[in-house]
């Protein structure tokens, strides 16, 4: 059989605008469910505009892995602009969902309530389900994009942009709790303990966000192992081949087992509300969640470089 | 209609790699990076001292399913109507989803250019009546350009009666450069 040789054009750069594609735009998606049950904006408002903010920072690099940055627009305004790239309809997406991330978002925080919409709720909603969708979008959308490189079979499954949709609301809930408890720490009385009650929300939707990724990762594995012999060798390469560290340890481990444990206790063995009352702020009885979501962040940027450098490219058997 | 194609004959390739430096000549490649378009890998086959080496020239497929051509955003890989996969440096922004989406590893980033470049059969010197660089200058005449809509090229007389296979058919990308296989020792 040939080397066979890892494509390395894709590397840390375009792992972390996939990551904070992911992770920005979730952060609407759990923001605008959270608006929709809770019936509160704050937290909302906060955790979309910073969403948006991670994936216009997940753009610039995007942008800065290009050869020619300069020229970043031509995705647009090429004049032999190919409609069927997903590199067009992704910059498309996440065009739209920064736009209506901000229309969503902006108006609900204290600068910008002058803008004409902000005592319209029902214009807010509405705004918040678009920017939500678009938001969905920009997180399976990270996953359509690589899955469509047909030069490395490692990519080419179904269950990756699924795996990207899980890691990414599983990350985007993670910013969700780190805004939710900044915004608890500074609350005092009830809102306090609606904060920290929040915070259990939180933490039991990243723990389903979790169980779902250790599925959708074992599938991926277990599945695209077998569908092709580069494949299988990318497989040997995350798990104990040459980034087996990182997978093992960053993704696995640090990333998926060991929030979801800390998540769970948290859930079943955490203080509850009436019990907080004579604490100080909002870290030390969330103590858990927070560490698990820093966690979740760290193994959601490294599943996403490990994923990009396991590509093996195409075996080509000598005629 | 004129379809180019390359039929490329295992038997006759001696590994001198004068392709190599014909094209690097031809199209001022910056080959000593190792941004080349073009190469030719070496394989052995059994054991001393019954062995076969097997030389296999590499270049761009110029896929009829490009799957390069698919992905670019720009437009700035594309096809033209005899078939030739070419790159517009002006429209290409260095993205390289056509580099990992190439499953021929057959394109690179030209650090001088800005922009991902690959073989283009020497399209220049086809509009001149010329053969590409590597064909003109291969000793053993392994390699074999020709025009596959013309029944009485070279290419298609060697298509008709040759057993000529792609790389990797199955992937569906219906290259237009072919190989004739070499005999291996078991």
């Amino acid at each position: 059989m040939e080397n066979y040789i890892f494509q390395t054009e894709w590397g840390w750069l375009i792992a972390i605008y996939l990551f904070l594609g992911g992770m920005g735009g979730s952060m609407v998606v759990i923001g605008y469910l959270h608006h929709v049950r809770s019936k509160e904006n704050h937290l909302a408002a906060w955790g979309s505009l910073i969403g948006v903010v991670l994936v216009a920072l997940g753009t610039l690099f995007l942008i800065g892995d290009l050869t020619k940055p300069e020229r970043f627009y031509l995705v647009f305004l090429s004049p032999n602009l190919n409609l069927g790239s997903w590199i067009v309809r992704g910059s498309t997406i996440l065009t739209l969902f920064m736009i209506f991330g901000a229309l969503y978002a902006a108006p609900q925080i204290k600068y910008f309530s002058w803008l004409p919409w902000s005592k319209n709720e029902k214009a807010i909603r509405i705004l918040g389900f678009i920017a939500a969708f678009f938001g969905f979008l920009t997180v399976m959308y990270t996953g359509i994009l690589i899955s469509m490189a047909k030069g490395v079979a490692f990519w080419q499954s179904p269950a990756l942009p699924m795996l990207f949709i899980a890691s990414g609301l599983s990350t985007g809930v993670a910013g969700m709790l780190f805004v939710n408890i900044i915004q608890g720490m500074r609350a005092t009385g009830g809102r306090r303990e609606l904060h920290f009650h929040w915070c259990h929300q939180l933490s039991e939707w990243d723990a389903i966000f979790i169980f779902v990724e250790i599925i959708v990762t074992f599938l991926y594995l277990y599945i695209i192992n077998a569908a092709s012999p580069e494949a299988a060798i990318s497989v040997k390469e995350i798990l104990w081949g040459s980034l087996s560290v990182p997978f093992v340890v960053g993704v696995l481990l640090l990333g998926l087992a060991i929030p979801l444990l800390l998540e769970y206790l948290h859930i079943t063995k955490g203080k509850t509300a009436a019990e907080i009352v004579h604490d100080k702020g909002l870290a030390k009885p969330c103590i858990l969640p927070i560490i698990a979501a820093t966690l979740v962040i760290i193994g959601g940027i490294t599943l996403r470089y490990v994923i990009l450098a396991a590509g093996i490219k195409t075996l080509i058997p000598v005629p | 209609m004129v379809k180019y194609a390359m039929v490329i004959d295992l038997r006759s390739c001696i590994g001198c790699g004068a392709c190599i430096a014909a094209c690097d000549m031809e199209n001022d490649t910056p080959w000593e990076e190792g941004e080349r378009r073009t190469h030719v890998p070496r394989f052995t086959f059994g054991e001393y001292p019954n062995v076969t080496v097997v030389f296999v020239p590499r270049l761009c497929m110029h896929c009829e399913n490009a799957p390069c051509v698919t992905v670019c955003p720009t437009g700035a890989s594309y096809k033209t109507e005899e078939g030739v996969v070419l790159v517009n440096y002006d429209l290409c922004i260095g993205c390289k989803y056509c580099v990992v989406a190439c499953p021929y590893d057959a394109r690179y980033v030209d650090h001088r250019k800005r922009a991902v470049d690959k073989c283009t059969f020497c399209y220049h010197r086809l509009k001149e009546g010329r053969l590409p660089a590597c064909v003109e200058t291969c000793v053993g005449h392994a390699r074999i350009f020709g025009d596959l809509d013309d029944p009485e090229s070279e290419v298609s007389k060697i298509v008709r009666t040759s057993a000529t296979k792609p790389l990797r058919p199955d992937l569906g990308t219906k290259p237009k450069v072919l190989y004739i296989p070499k005999v291996k020792v078991e």
